[in-house]
């Protein structure tokens, strides 16, 4: 049973049953949300949790405290995923039906600040101090002994916040996956506001309305960003070797990683000539299909599948939303590149350490 | 649809009363986690120990308050209450008996002074009138006589003169009854005063004496109270919420500036918080030591009763550690310096204390939840190498006094050669310990035995030093691969051999007188350093462990090793062959050297004679060899061109050379054309701090680093790898050239007990990277680098093999048979220094006169059967030696004996286990380490030693001349010294030369005189159990004279010693010895 | 809040605390006093480990035990020889004139002298038992006369006198060492006559020797009780005043080894006891 699981914890396994599970989810959103379903699931996965547990290797990386938040994240995850869609869901088949959404029943237009506001908050704060205290006195942090810099732990990793983007480390080149990509993280929830047009949905929950920006949100944060984090917690071990959930971090644990460039593919296996000297001439074909990817597939888009999309949205809207979509759909791009065809880079320019 | 708009003032959007109920629950579980959280940063642990501890301490308090009390006579004022005896009570209830009897009579006496004082007044008032008047008249008479020329003042002629006279003497003598009566008066007065004084006096003394017991009585009062931890105030300063202000339970700390810990490359000086729980280890009058695990031939203290727990204890072995007294005070060196383990904590697990076996780690598990704590390389060092933490500052000692694992530790690694191949501060530029390569071929009788010898040296000789190196785990899975290797190499040692001049043995020796010279009584002194089957070693209950720490190799197969020719140049100039060896030459005549070679030559070792070392077949293996070792630089098809064009010598001989390099056999032997060449093996300078995860476990790491194995150390690895030497290359797939090379000694394997194991370990764990400030260290001075460069060279050329030297070595003793045997010990070194002058131990030293054999002029000891032997020391080693000698503090060098012995007294009060029984089968550093204690308050008390008055050193005695001469001489006759001091060797007949004393006539060029001096009083203490009979033994605490017409037995002794050191002495003893003999 | 109230709660916590802290330091007799002085707490406290507690004096053995001679009866017995009679060995005293000078008669080797009637002397045989008897008054004599130890073989009991006496001119030295008690030794010189007196604390079998005259040897049996004797040129022992009862008779010899017997001694009669030695 535990091999079955260290089986399936294979990246390409794992990233594609995740991503596809997402997607089934919000088309078949009617079907989960119901909340005998839900419960079903979310009975499930505590079973499995428990079950899990028994094993001394997973208990002991569970339960160290660093990994505390990893596991209420996975289960806050998933109940506010469950929420909205759930409220999306009712409220789409109200809208069908013409009514208002429940939102606008529940709450009066107006709430006075004081006791709603400040006293609710202020009994936030207690609780949130509360719990924080118990949390610190019961799973203590103790100041350890100095750290010796000559001894790095191994595996060595992230707080767990930014596991995401230590993954990202593993495929991209570090400036791009450093710099560039949470810039544009950050770029794109900025510009957010400037580019989505659709006046619908504001406010009250809906699929319906919105659902392209819900099923982009739902692919970048739930299947990227968290779906990372599981991977980098659990599945990465000793010298960032993959492990099993279950398997032991045998620290001589050696995997066959090899790095292939693209103008290796390009000139050796499909051309069968030593790849030329000149750096610029030998990316070429890389460089080609990166620009090609984010200038081209824009206007193909633009003229076939989001034809109306331009028109509502206006071509600078359009083209800044698509550039960084597609960005975004580049990383799960690389990742299956590298799994499947030890891919590390597209684009190769040591001499000016540029690569992409 | 509800209507929008706004809602009617005062509706909430959320229930209040749920929002009060939800506010009040959260409040509450805060402040309930607020005092959680204060509580648990109150409870500490060191607290609990230290309430234990402050209640026994008021206790012991209160019992000694409680003993100055009654001994102040048990009453809180003078003359009340009952009390228990005690020596100052007896004395002051008789000063009270006295005093209650006089106490009526002091107001009659002081009546009687009123009266006495008054009737003086009067008296003094009348007698001063009289004599007034008196003194008047007395010059008017005077002027009249004199002026009627009257020249006898008392008869005067004239009748004028004689009334004027009778009215002086009238007056003269009304004068004198009343100056009488006044003295009288005067001195009854004195008398009262004196009676009514002493009185006073005896109260104001026994005041005196109760108010001193008072004020101890008072100081451990209030000391009592300030511990009492029942006291309201004091439980006010500890509460939970006020012990922020001044807690009497605190943490305390020791902050040692001098010693580091080398934290992100910035040395951190320690901060010892151990003595917050340990609180008593510097009590060692209160409170019982602690456990000390050196069998250091004294205490092992089992915990006393069930409140009493190993945080109580004082520090063990007092005398070294902790009390200020000591040499290691706990202010100024703290904890971790020695111990190790995580410091600037107060909590017992995370200080990472070591448990000494499995069962204390339970103990521990159990009631202390302890854990190994992660991160910290530097755990507290096991209790068995906690000799280890001395060397980091004792770097310039040869031996350190106190460290006896350490000392046993480089005995053994300076034996065993390890810095042969591992690079080593101690031992850097020290001599290569194995025999000279260079001229196999003529040493060894036939090749053959070279081949079995390399193969398996333990096989020939067990008690050999040479390691293992074939026949290894890690090879057993290349059958013939041994064999081949070892042909390669003795083929390339053979090449290497150039022929050596040898003289050659005449053939006429006398096995029988051979065996004889070698091994009866000890023989000339080769029993010293070598051991044979013939004479097994007499074990008695002081015998040291004949082993790993022999100086010489075992002899009893030496027959079929060397050739008859060889042996016998050996014998008679050991230099010849080998420049550095350590063996002396014994200035055997050729006669003897023969005898002895033909006795050694029938000393053969027939089981390994018999056994037959199967050579290789074919040149296959030796190829293989080559090509492994080539196709690291080359390609293959290269390689074994090169090899196909050598010839089947040539391969044998090339494989040979690359397997001296990768063995490294001249690390520890001179090989011609390695002479310089650098140890294979790793450095070993600061291994002791070396992190873990820089070993390498092997295929174990992963298992040894579970917690609840806990060998992820450095002590479990190298235990390990001494075990077994190759135990690491278990589990991997590695080419031969790559395998693990570390040969096996046979003294450290497993199964041989752990004693020399945990001391090579102590002494490898000892070398640390330099974390200790240079004030701290331990800077010797001139004499002190003196004494151990002479140390040094006495354990290099072996002389505590035949010498004993305070209680250490000695081993020719254990060859010496029976009671008769005792006389033919070689003399005790302890105190050389004091006994003979520096030049003539130079010259003896450097060319032994006294002896038999080539060379050798007179006998001082004509018995001896053993030879000082001559060691061919150099100028500078000579200064060493009689330095190291005259320059040690010890009992026999001090110049003020009775100071001495009044510390050494008073030291043995003090502390446990140097008693003279105890040191005699103590372990001989401990001897050592007495002496240096005992001299360290000797010199603070201005004691002072032989060596360091200036030239001449010593003083000769004058010349003695006359009655004194003639005196000694008469003495000497007397005494009749020379019944055992016969001159020139004879032996009278009834006597055997066993029974025989030293030759006088040496005395005067050899001894110190004032060592002569005191040897004449007390020679049994010089030397235990010495035939010397003390002349002027103290008989009831009177020393008698010898000799009526002297009579003086101080005297005696220096006129004895004078006349010795005269120059009439040499013709009177010949003249006294005949006499004696009768002729 | 009021200006007065504030007021009224400083002073109210400001008395509290003084209070509090009158109580804690200050007045009555607390119980480290109380017990110092009354002796109250020191008898119940458990006394402080290591402290040097009163020294329990341990009650003496019974005092030494008397013989009462009605009770008492005598044990006498010879040691015989079998064998040959091994020839005496004369001294040879030329090498040091003083000694031949001070006795006429030849001086003969004594580590085993065997009488003319095949009986053998300087055997000591005593009662097997370590009972503490009286000491007796009157000192054993030892004297080194010709260089040679007279008598050679002698027993004592413990804590009586020794005289060691020198007649000779020439220089011996005294040197005893104990066999049971190997720490015991002394060593003094007596160049002229003299005498010197010791006595030893402790049943043992002490040898004597001479390091100026080798061959010079005697042996000092000391006993704790006076039942024991040694055999003369007779080659007899008697052994007086013994209690009644059976007892392990032991016979010593200095090179020949210890031989033992039980004998029972009737109130005022004689048991007879016999050995025989041989090479």
């Amino acid at each position: 049973m535990k091999d079955f699981f260290n089986a399936l914890a294979n990246p390409s396994y794992f990233f594609a049953i995740f991503t596809i599970s997402v997607f089934a989810m919000l088309k078949w959103r009617e079907f989960f949300t119901a909340p005998k379903v839900a419960l079903s699931i979310f009975v499930a996965a505590v079973i499995f949790f428990v079950w899990a547990v028994r094993d001394p290797g997973f208990a002991a990386n569970i339960s160290k405290p660093d990994n505390i938040p990893i596991i209420f994240m996975l289960f806050l995850v998933g109940y506010f995923s469950w929420l909205s869609l759930y409220r999306a869901v009712r409220n789409d088949r109200r809208i069908d039906r013409g009514e208002l959404p429940e939102e606008a029943v529940e709450s009066p237009k107006k709430v006075l600040t004081w006791p709603d506001l400040v006293y609710s908050e202020f009994v936030c704060m207690l609780i949130g101090t509360a719990v924080l205290l118990i949390w610190a006195l019961v799973l203590k942090a103790p100041l350890e002994e100095p750290a010796n810099p000559n001894k790095t732990p191994n595996p060595s990793k992230a707080p767990w916040y930014f596991l995401g983007l230590q993954e990202m480390l593993v495929y991209f080149d570090p400036w791009l996956a450093g710099v560039i990509l949470p810039g544009l993280i950050v770029n794109g929830l900025m510009a957010i506001p400037y580019v989505d047009t659709n006046p619908k949905g504001n406010g009250y929950y809906t699929f319906k309305e919105r659902p392209f920006a819900i099923t982009s949100f739902f692919f970048g944060f739930v299947v990227l960003w968290v779906s990372m984090i599981v991977l980098m917690t659990f599945l990465r071990g000793p010298n960032q070797a993959f492990f099993g959930p279950f398997e032991p971090w045998n620290l001589h644990k050696v995997e066959p990683t090899v790095n292939i460039q693209f103008s290796q593919i390009f000139w050796e296996q499909w051309l069968g000539t030593s790849r030329p000297v000149g750096w610029f001439v030998r990316e070429l074909p890389g460089i080609a299909l990166v620009v090609g990817y984010l200038a081209v597939t824009p206007i193909l888009l633009a003229k076939t599948v989001c034809k109306k999309l331009v028109v509502q949205m206006g071509n600078a809207r359009y083209l800044t939303m698509m550039i960084m979509f597609l960005i975004m759909v580049a990383m799960p791009i690389k990742m299956v590149l590298r799994w499947v065809f030890n891919l590390q880079f597209i684009v190769n320019i040591q001499e000016l350490f540029l690569n992409i | 649809m509800a209507d929008e708009g706004i809602r009617d003032a005062g509706a909430t959007f959320f229930n209040l009363k749920a929002m009060n109920r939800w506010f009040f629950a959260s409040v509450a579980v805060l402040t309930v986690a607020y005092f959680w959280s204060v509580v648990q940063d109150h409870d500490r642990e060191f607290k609990s120990y230290q309430g234990r501890f402050f209640e026994m301490e008021r206790q012991l308090s209160v019992q000694q308050g409680n003993a100055a009390f009654n001994a102040a006579g048990g009453a809180t004022t003078i003359g009340d209450g009952a009390g228990n005896p005690g020596e100052l009570r007896e004395e002051i209830v008789r000063l009270q008996g006295m005093l209650a009897a006089d106490h009526d009579k002091r107001p009659e006496l002081a009546l009687k002074l009123h009266d006495t004082q008054f009737h003086f007044d009067v008296k003094n008032a009348e007698m001063k009138m009289a004599k007034a008047v008196f003194e008047a008249e007395r010059f008017i008479y005077e002027e009249l006589a004199h002026h009627l020329n009257e020249h006898a003042l008392e008869a005067p002629h004239s009748e004028e003169a004689k009334v004027a006279y009778e009215k002086y003497k009238d007056l003269k003598r009304k004068y004198e009854e009343l100056d009488e009566a006044n003295k009288q008066a005067e001195a009854a007065r004195d008398a009262a005063r004196d009676e009514l004084a002493r009185l006073d006096a005896l109260a104001g003394d026994v005041a005196v004496k109760l108010e001193v017991a008072e004020r101890e009585v008072g100081r451990l009062e209030k000391r009592a109270d300030s511990l009492d931890s029942e006291r309201l105030f004091t439980k006010f300063r500890n509460s939970i919420f006020f012990s922020f202000m001044s807690p009497t339970l605190a943490p305390k700390k020791i902050v040692v500036p001098e010693i580091f810990d080398d934290l992100n490359f910035l040395s951190v000086p320690k901060v010892d918080m151990c003595i917050s729980c340990h609180l008593a280890t510097d009590r060692f009058k209160d409170y019982p030591a602690g456990n000390s695990h050196v069998t250091f031939g004294d205490e092992k203290n089992a915990l006393q009763n069930e409140d009493d727990s190993a945080a109580f204890r004082s520090h063990s072995k007092p005398e070294l550690f902790c009390t200020s007294l000591s040499p290691h005070g706990q202010e100024r060196f703290g904890c971790s310096g020695c111990h190790g383990g995580g410091n600037q904590r107060a909590n017992f697990k995370q200080t990472w204390h070591t448990p000494t076996d499995a069962h204390e780690r339970e103990v521990w598990e159990d009631e202390l939840h302890w854990h190994p704590v992660h991160e910290w390389e530097y755990p507290m060092l096991g209790s068995k190498f906690l000799d280890a933490s001395c060397y980091k500052c004792h770097q310039q000692e040869v031996h350190i006094q106190g460290a006896p694992t350490w000392n046993r530790g480089r005995d053994l690694v300076a034996k065993l050669g390890c810095f042969g191949c591992h690079k080593m501060a101690p031992f850097d530029g020290a001599r290569r310990v194995g025999p000279p390569l260079g001229h196999v071929a003529t040493k060894f009788s036939d090749l053959d035995f070279m081949l079995k010898w390399v193969d398996e040296p333990a096989s020939f000789r067990p008690s050999t030093r040479m390691p293992a190196f074939f026949h290894r785990e890690n090879r057993a899975m290349e059958p013939g691969r041994d064999a081949a290797e070892i042909t390669a190499l003795v083929a390339y040692l053979y090449n290497l051999s150039s022929p050596q001049a040898l003289k050659s043995y005449p053939g006429n020796g006398d096995a029988a007188k051979g065996k004889q010279l070698f091994g009866e009584s000890g023989g000339v002194g080769c029993m010293g350093c070598h051991g044979i089957d013939d004479f097994p070693e007499e074990v008695n209950d002081r015998v040291a462990k004949l082993d790993a720490l022999r100086h010489g190799p075992e002899l009893s197969g030496i027959g079929s090793k060397v050739t008859p020719d060889w042996l016998f140049t050996w014998l008679l100039d050991p230099k010849s062959l080998w420049p550095q060896t350590n063996m002396p030459n014994l200035r055997l005549t050729e006669q003897e050297a023969a005898d002895l070679v033909a006795y050694l030559m029938t000393k053969r070792n027939v089981a390994f004679e018999q056994q037959v070392f199967e050579k290789p077949a074919d040149d296959a293996p030796f190829e293989q060899i080559l090509l492994e070792k080539l196709t690291e630089r080359m390609t293959e098809a290269r390689a074994t061109l090169d090899i196909s064009a050598m010839s089947g010598l040539e391969k044998r001989r090339k494989a040979g050379e690359y397997l001296l390099n990768h063995y490294g056999c001249f690390g520890c032997h001179d090989i011609p054309g390695y002479e310089d060449s650098k140890p294979i093996g790793a450095e070993l300078n600061g291994w002791g701090s070396k992190h873990p995860d820089r070993l390498d476990f092997g295929m174990v790491e992963f298992e040894w680093k579970n917690p609840e194995v806990g060998k992820f150390n450095r002590e479990s690895w190298i235990d390990q790898k001494l075990k077994n030497t190759r135990f690491y290359d278990r589990g991997k797939d590695k080419k031969p050239f790559e395998k693990l090379k570390m040969p096996q000694f046979s003294q450290l394997m497993e199964g041989v007990p752990d004693g020399d194991r945990d001391a090579v370990m102590t002494f490898v764990l000892s070398l640390v990277k330099d974390n200790t400030a240079e004030s701290i260290k331990r800077h010797l001075t001139p004499d002190e680098a003196a004494v151990e460069r002479g140390a040094k060279l006495v354990r290099e050329k072996n002389c505590v093999g035949c010498h004993l030297l305070y209680g250490e070595g000695g081993e020719i003793r254990h060859f010496q048979f029976g009671e008769a045997g005792k006389a033919f010990y070689p003399p005790i070194l302890d105190g050389q220094g004091a006994r003979t002058q520096p030049e003539w131990l130079t010259h003896f030293l450097a060319d032994p006169v006294f002896g038999k054999g080539a060379g050798a002029k007179a006998h001082l000891r004509p018995w001896m059967k053993a030879r000082m032997p001559t060691f061919g020391f150099d100028q500078s080693q000579l200064n060493d030696i009689v330095a190291y000698f005259a320059h040690e503090k010890v009992w026999h060098t001090s110049t003020d004996r009775t100071l001495w012995d009044s510390i050494a007294t008073k030291f043995r009060k003090d502390f446990l286990g140097y008693e003279e029984a105890q040191l005699r089968k103590a372990d001989h550093t401990k001897v050592k380490l007495f002496h240096d204690l005992v001299a360290r308050t000797y010199e603070k008390q201005g004691g002072g030693f032989v060596f360091k008055s200036d030239y001449p050193y010593m003083e000769k005695p004058a010349e003695l001349a006359g009655g004194d001469l003639d005196k000694a001489r008469n003495l000497f006759e007397k005494l009749q010294c020379v019944l055992c001091h016969m001159p020139g060797g004879v032996v009278p007949t009834g006597k055997s030369a066993a029974d025989m004393a030293p030759d006088l006539s040496y005395a005067r060029e050899r001894l110190s005189p004032s060592w002569v001096r005191h040897w004449l009083e007390v020679p049994e203490v010089y030397q235990p159990g010495t035939r010397m009979p003390p002349f002027w033994k103290v008989e009831g605490g009177v020393r008698p004279s010898v000799d009526p017409d002297i009579n003086d037995p101080e005297r005696e002794m220096s006129l004895l010693r004078d006349y010795l050191f005269s120059s009439q002495f040499a013709a009177d003893y010949e003249r006294v010895a005949k006499k004696a003999r009768g002729e | 809040m009021k200006r007065s109230n504030e007021k009224t709660l400083w002073m109210l916590a400001l008395g509290i605390a003084g209070i509090a802290l009158g109580a804690a330091c200050g007045g009555g007799e607390s119980r480290s006093r109380k017990s110092i002085r009354g002796n109250v707490e020191n008898s119940a406290a458990a006394p402080a480990p290591g402290a040097s507690g009163g020294a329990a004096t341990t009650q003496a053995a019974g005092g030494p035990k008397k013989v009462d001679p009605a009770t008492a009866g005598t044990i006498t017995g010879i040691v015989k020889w079998d064998g040959a009679r091994p020839t005496p060995e004369a001294l040879d005293l030329s090498g040091n004139p003083d000694c031949s000078k001070a006795i006429k008669e030849t001086v003969y080797k004594e580590d085993l002298v065997v009488n003319a009637d095949n009986t053998v002397a300087f055997a000591f045989v005593s009662i097997d038992t370590n009972d503490v008897y009286e000491t007796p008054t009157e000192p054993v004599v030892i004297d080194q006369i010709g260089c040679h130890y007279v008598p050679h073989v002698l027993a004592a009991m413990v804590g009586q006198k020794i005289k060691i006496k020198s007649s000779d001119a020439t220089l011996h030295n005294v040197h005893y060492l104990g066999t049971v008690n190997t720490d015991l030794e002394d060593n003094f010189a007596m160049p002229a006559p003299g005498v010197r007196e010791r006595s030893f604390t402790a049943a043992d079998w002490v040898k004597f020797k001479c390091d100026v005259h080798p061959w010079m040897g005697a042996w000092l049996a000391v006993r704790s009780h006076p039942f024991f004797a040694v055999t003369g040129t007779d080659g007899k022992f008697t052994i007086a005043s013994v209690p009644a009862g059976t007892h392990k008779l032991v016979m010593k010899h200095e090179s020949l080894g210890e031989q033992s017997v039980t004998v029972t001694v009737e109130a005022g009669k004689t048991a007879t006891a016999e050995f025989t030695l041989k090479k």
